[in-house]
């Protein structure tokens, strides 16, 4: 056989092989094919796509069987495919819900599942715009584990007789912290971060990446893109700042420590 | 044998290959055909130098046959050929391991196991007493099992405890597949619903354990007198129904 063959044959077997291997990966070439096969596996099938959206870095898959409905996020990766990383919100049987609220039942489920595991992508968003802007920060990433440690996740009793609780969830590398509390929904309250920054040029690059992921990126936690400009304004060595729309404040009392409050 | 002057004719054609990894084979194949010339003219009785002269006279000119013999050669086949050779078995070696990793679980996942015969005490984690066998007010082999989808639930024994405690053990034999996603077990310890004399005795919530690939269901303050058990699954359309009846058919 001449070289060239060979290497023609060489090129169609790495072909077949990588394929195969991201076959056995669980990465999917579409996010419908995908959610309707984990359905499958997790009993709920047969089942069919109810509603879909598609963002740039996942998309939200709601299916349906029969009565019962449930929702996955799944993950974009490298540009094409689509994987789902196994966290799924558990299966609502609409039968129990009045037929009036089955339009809120599905809202809020949609909701829910755009929440869940939107951190790892905030962090993994967060740390692609750090890295255009040179600052030296990293992510944490559950899939891919993890530069940034989960250091805590518990839940925090507020209020009398413990009515309304969140979830505290937190995030360390090295020299950053970056801390999440939810409610038990998944509904965004407020994110705190704290830091020491090298510079102050690193600072202002941490807080605009910050920004600008949250209201580039995320469904549900959304920041004008307003404000961002304003706060990438107010940090050019003005501390303490207190900057706010009608859907966040974030007050800087000095350049390592912030915090983002969702009103 | 080669006369210096062989040496330095085949490493002057050698010399303008510009691919190190086809040096080698054109060394050879090239030396090969001056023996042969040589052969010819030693043949015709000539002694060795002058018949080595004359073969290598026939040759031609190194450098031309080199250059010649490079365009051929080129190296950018050449180094894409050993890229893709090597890349190729390094993916086959992984990709190998990889679904042979896979296909040992998946094996191990789909094996219907033998009926858990093992003693039931350490099983009783929170009771601290050393047990008795007169402890027990029953522990039966069950040996039932039910279809649910494609999985198969085999319910292996049944025990109940003096204090009220009693654990349900079951396996869950997942048909094979040898690649793709893989089928979950079902949430059986979620949704089960069983029930005994009028009594409900639903699960412990998070009180389930799983030991060498069997599945335990804890019940607690289930009433001494119980015999009869139905156990009801009903859950995304996929359901089964069960009776038990300790010491008697079911």
């Amino acid at each position: 056989m001449k070289r060239k063959h060979k290497i023609l044959v060489y090129l169609s077997i790495i072909v077949l092989l990588i394929t195969f291997s991201l076959y056995l990966g669980d990465y999917r070439l579409s996010p419908d094919r995908l959610a309707l096969e984990v359905d499958e596996n997790i009993h709920f099938s047969p089942s069919s796509i109810v509603y879909k959206k598609v963002y740039p870095s996942r998309a939200i898959v709601v299916t349906q069987n029969g009565d019962w409905v449930t929702c996955k996020p799944i993950e974009k990766t490298l540009g094409f495919l689509w994987k789902f990383d196994g966290t799924y919100h558990s299966p609502i049987n609409l039968s129990e819900y009045p037929e009036e609220s089955k339009d809120e039942v599905m809202k809020q489920l949609i909701e829910t599942c755009g929440w869940i595991g939107e951190e790892p992508v905030f962090l993994k968003n967060l740390e692609d715009r750090l890295n255009t802007t040179k600052a030296n920060f990293y992510y944490a990433n559950r899939q891919y584990a993890t530069i940034f440690r989960e250091t805590a996740r518990k839940p925090m009793i507020h209020g009398e007789g413990g009515i309304n609780y969140t979830i505290y969830q937190e995030f360390t590398y090295d020299h950053m912290v970056v801390r999440f509390e939810t409610t038990t929904d998944g509904d965004p309250i407020q994110i705190f971060f704290t830091w020491e920054p090298a510079s102050s040029r690193e600072t202002n690059s941490f807080i605009w990446g910050l920004l600008s992921v949250l209201y580039g990126e995320l469904t549900y936690w959304p920041v004008a893109k307003e404000t961002a400009d304003r706060v990438n304004q107010s940090t050019i060595g003005e501390y303490p700042f207190v900057i706010e729309d009608a859907q966040i404040r974030i007050e800087c009392e000095d350049e390592k420590h912030c915090v983002l409050i969702y009103k | 044998m080669s006369s210096n002057k062989e040496e330095n004719f085949l490493q002057e054609v050698v010399r303008q290959i510009n691919f190190p990894f086809d040096r080698k084979s054109i060394y050879k194949e090239l030396s090969g055909h001056i023996e042969e010339a040589k052969q010819e003219y030693l043949d015709q009785h000539l002694d060795v130098d002058e018949a080595s002269r004359c073969a290598l006279d026939d040759m031609g000119d190194p450098e031309e046959i080199g250059k010649s013999l490079n365009k051929v050669h080129r190296p950018i086949w050449g180094w894409l050929w050993i890229l893709s050779k090597y890349t190729m078995i390094l993916l086959l070696v992984s990709v190998g391991f990889q679904s042979m990793t896979m296909l040992y679980k998946n094996v191990e996942a789909s094996r219907k196991l033998e009926p858990y015969t093992m003693p039931v005490e350490n099983l009783f984690v929170d009771y601290t007493d050393e047990l008795e066998a007169e402890d027990f007010l029953f522990d039966e082999m069950l040996g039932k099992s039910v279809e649910l989808g494609n999985h198969t639930i085999i319910f292996e024994r049944i025990t109940l405890h003096k204090n009220g405690t009693m654990l349900l053990i079951y396996q869950e034999v997942i048909p094979f597949r040898p690649f793709g996603l893989q089928s979950t077990k079902h949430p059986i310890n979620l949704f089960l619903t069983i029930s005994s004399n009028q009594h409900d005795l639903s699960p412990v919530q998070g009180g389930m354990n799983g030991i060498d690939g069997y599945s335990i269901i804890i019940l607690k303050d289930v009433p001494s007198e119980c015999r009869k058990f139905i156990l009801e699954y009903n859950v995304y359309n996929e359901a089964f129904e069960l009776v038990i009846d300790v010491g008697g058919s079911s």
